[in-house]
């Protein structure tokens, strides 16, 4: 038999709160925390809440949601409307702060009514097939990009993954926009 | 806050679970279904609530607090 913490402790330490003892064996504990906690603690409503509250867990604040994979599921997207440019664009939640805007590439096409904007996860740095996959899915075609959003550091690779999808450099770069370090 | 409320009855044991909630923010609840009592003679139907504070939510530390039925009247 094993300790369950039916609350589990990356949503908080409550004085009073009392974990179930003699009722959950090991290895039921185990396999249904490996399998369920992560997608749980990691996406949806609740990864976008324990962020926005700033709640860490064991091992400290948790990784984005706005940028990391967990449990198979992809990072979360939310979109809003940007008045000062006219057009849609991501955004995100620095941890339990504010809404900034997240590392992304707006791209422009003559048939589109308005510029659409792609999400830069950070797997896409290491296998920039992704983002042509991404791109594909989304329709994106021969839209060419012409602003990126990303922090400072993020700059030069960002540019070298736009580069490397066979778009000018130039075009890719030429307007980056740094929000609040992550 | 997140609260915890399990009605157990003879034919299914439920749990409704509802995380971050707070002022101005509603989540939807989950309804867990844990199965039905193991006991073999039928008995009331009971139910417990708890919720779960944040006093200081940077640390992520809070209370515990009983929340009875007669508490549970959400007033939007």
């Amino acid at each position: 038999m094993s300790e369950e913490h039916y609350l589990p402790a990356a949503l908080g330490n409550f004085q009073g709160y009392q974990p179930l003892l003699d009722r959950v064996c090991t290895a039921c504990n185990k396999n249904i925390g490996d399998a369920v906690e992560t997608e749980f603690l990691r996406t949806g409503a609740i990864g976008f809440f324990r962020w926005l509250v700033g709640i860490s867990g064991r091992d400290g604040p948790p990784p984005s949601p706005f940028y990391r994979r967990a449990a198979g599921m992809p990072p979360i997207l939310m979109m809003g409307r940007v008045s000062e440019l006219g057009h849609n664009l991501f955004f995100e939640v620095e941890l339990g702060t504010e809404n900034v805007y997240p590392r992304q590439v707006v791209f422009e096409h003559p048939l589109w009514i308005e510029p659409r904007p792609a999400p830069i996860h950070d797997r896409m740095r290491e296998r920039p097939e992704h983002l042509i996959e991404l791109l594909r899915e989304w329709g994106f075609g021969r839209g060419q990009p012409t602003r990126a959003f990303a922090a400072p550091d993020e700059i030069p690779w960002v540019s070298d993954l736009v580069r490397n999808l066979g778009y000018a450099a130039e075009r890719a770069s030429h307007e980056v926009d740094a929000p609040p370090g992550r | 806050m997140h609260l915890l409320a399990v009605e157990r009855t003879y034919d299914v044991i439920l749990v409704h679970a509802q995380f971050f909630a707070g002022p101005g923010i509603l989540p939807p609840p989950y309804v867990i279904r844990l199965g039905r009592d193991p006991v073999r003679i039928a008995r009331r139907r009971e139910s417990r609530a708890h919720q779960y504070v944040y006093l200081d939510p940077e640390a992520g530390t809070g209370e515990m607090i009983d929340a009875g039925p007669v508490q549970f009247i959400w007033v939007p």
